[in-house]
């Protein structure tokens, strides 16, 4: 398994799979320094997209700002991990991978904590910058982050990170498990992107009652930081909702391995 | 005193794989001696790659079993560490050098990094080894496939026709190279659709056809078709009529080729009969030669017989 996971780290140094890292500063940066920018006075009409400044002001300011990206991130791990998996089937590479491993599942176990890890370090780079350019954005508008960095605002900031990291897992699990059913990119990450932002939207409206039970929905109700950040009523607790998707993942994490122990390799 | 039998370096024993209604390898026993370079044959569809995949463990087999170096395939960690594979054509990352190619195997693998620089000069792609592998040519990649089969010193290796994309100084250095491999002690299964190569370089053959083996045993020992075909040129071109005559009722199929030798299919061995029935037809023979049979015909004549 370490063998595998070492192998797979010199591959995850190719550009595309960088960029992809990259991308994730990127967002969180812009959409920490947007949520500043766009901050509401007191006295002025709420907007849809913003933070009232009162709200920035306060200890969980930094962490609600941050939050606004955590879905964003975790949709990058997804199609980073998705894409990474599945293209080892379009590209022919598995064949030759499995010839030299020392066993399919401890090959893809190792496979897959080195792209997690790959995401987790990127995430971590991602909120550092966001930081960073959260203070600078409300340096330049005049926005108190004195609370940011007391025990509460830590623990806010902490708890947003933590549950990023955790969702991620969850969802880079969805998107292993989608490419070793499709064995191909494109066709991976568009099911787990159709899934996750028509399928479960069309399943919620029809049937309002399951929205407590979605992947997806429990995902935005973890991210959102345990009420850090304001996340839509989906009927389930912060705790119910952590739980429901960790059992997912366990249960999308089996479904993977014994896909792949099984499976003939024809790519 | 008879040489001890060789241990098997592949045994299959009814080994079958069946896709829905389709059996895309049927019953297939055959067995490769240690030591030797072994040709797989057969044209496509015939259940070359089916069988390479089942015996490297990346398909499961319907029915039957198969032992490599010892040890059944139903475990491929048993024997994979001591196996090098290049399966159905070379598969690399496009967008990392021919270096960081070998390197992810070196890591997967558990291999040295110091057997790095020896592969690439052993496969010839010094020189090129941190251009990207997008960069390279067929052969290039058909090289740094047989490298990277190499990267595990292995006992057996398993090559799936290495030979394609390789220009003809290429393919002498490939063979070569199977050769060298074959010296040092190694197993070599290659399979290939160039027969020509095939025999130049194969101790034992193992001919395959719709799943289903027609020939396993030693390259020499493989039934050549019977008849050969004769090429004759009288010492007088006035004579070329008469020949033709002589050659019909020697032989079959007797016509004049476009370059004015007369050409005829008898039994192997027959030349010097040939010759006195010309001579006693008072036609003196300028060019009297056997074409040898090529694997190639006799495959072919194998796979139509069948």
């Amino acid at each position: 398994m370490f063998r595998s996971f070492m192998s797979e780290w010199v591959k995850l140094r190719r550009r595309a799979v960088l960029a992809a890292g990259a991308s994730m500063s990127g967002l969180a940066v812009l959409l920490t320094y947007m949520g500043m920018y766009q901050a509401v006075n007191p006295g002025r009409p709420p907007r849809a997209v913003a933070i009232a400044r009162l709200g920035l002001e306060s200890s969980y300011g930094l962490a609600s700002a941050l939050a606004r990206g955590g879905l964003l991130i975790v949709a990058i791990s997804l199609i980073l991990v998705a894409a990474v998996s599945a293209t080892e089937y379009s590209q022919g590479t598995i064949r030759v991978a499995l010839a030299n491993a020392p066993g399919r599942l401890r090959w893809l176990t190792g496979k897959f904590l080195a792209v997690v890890s790959f995401t987790f370090i990127a995430t971590t780079l991602a909120f550092g910058l966001a930081v960073v350019a959260g203070i600078a954005a409300a340096s330049a508008r005049d926005i108190s982050t004195q609370s940011w960095f007391s025990d509460t605002g830590i623990t806010s900031l902490a708890q947003v990170f933590g549950d990023t990291l955790i969702a991620e897992v969850a969802w880079s699990a969805f998107g292993l498990f989608c490419a070793i059913i499709v064995r191909s990119a494109g066709p991976a990450i568009g099911i787990a992107l159709a899934y996750s932002l028509i399928v479960e939207n069309l399943v919620a409206e029809i049937f309002p009652d399951t929205g407590a039970w979605l992947f997806g929905r429990l995902t935005f109700a973890v991210v959102s930081g345990n009420g850090v950040v304001p996340a839509p009523n989906i009927g389930s607790t912060y705790e119910r909702s952590l739980t429901l998707m960790m059992i997912y993942t366990v249960v999308l994490l089996g479904a993977s391995a014994m896909l792949f122990a099984k499976r003939d390799v024809t790519s | 005193m008879s040489e001890a039998p060789r241990p098997a370096a592949i045994a299959t024993h009814g080994l079958t794989k069946v896709y829905g209604d389709r059996a895309a390898v049927s019953n297939v026993d055959i067995s490769v001696p240690q030591g030797v370079i072994a040709g797989f044959v057969g044209p496509n569809g015939s259940g070359k790659t089916t069988t390479i995949r089942m015996l490297l463990g990346l398909v499961a087999p319907t029915s039957g079993s198969a032992e490599v170096l010892g040890e059944s395939i139903s475990s491929p960690p048993a024997y994979l560490p001591r196996v090098g594979a290049l399966i159905e054509g070379p598969a690399f990352y496009p967008s990392l050098s021919g270096t960081a190619n070998l390197r992810v195997l070196t890591a997967l693998g558990g291999f040295p990094k110091k057997r790095i620089p020896e592969i690439i000069e052993t496969v010839g792609l010094t020189g090129r080894e941190r251009d990207k592998v997008s960069a390279y040519s067929m052969g290039m990649k058909q090289r740094l496939g047989v490298g990277a089969a190499l990267l595990a010193d292995p006992s057996l290796l398993i090559l799936d026709e290495p030979g394609n994309g390789l220009d003809p100084p290429g393919i002498i250095e490939m063979r070569d190279l199977l050769r060298r491999l074959r010296d040092e002690g190694r197993t070599v299964f290659v399979s290939s659709h160039l027969l020509a190569e095939v025999e130049q370089v194969a101790d034992w053959l193992v001919v395959l056809k719709l799943g289903k083996v027609l020939y396993c045993g030693e390259a020499a020992g493989l039934p050549r078709r019977t008849s050969t075909t004769y090429a004759l040129r009288p010492e007088n071109d006035a004579d070329v009529e008469a020949l033709l005559r002589v050659a019909t009722a020697w032989g079959d199929n007797a016509t004049v080729a476009a370059d004015g030798a007369v050409l005829v299919n008898a039994a192997a061995g027959g030349g010097a009969a040939i010759n006195r029935a010309a001579q006693d037809a008072g036609i003196t023979l300028s060019e009297l030669h056997a074409r040898v049979v090529t694997l190639e015909e006799t495959f072919l004549s194998m796979i139509e017989d069948d």
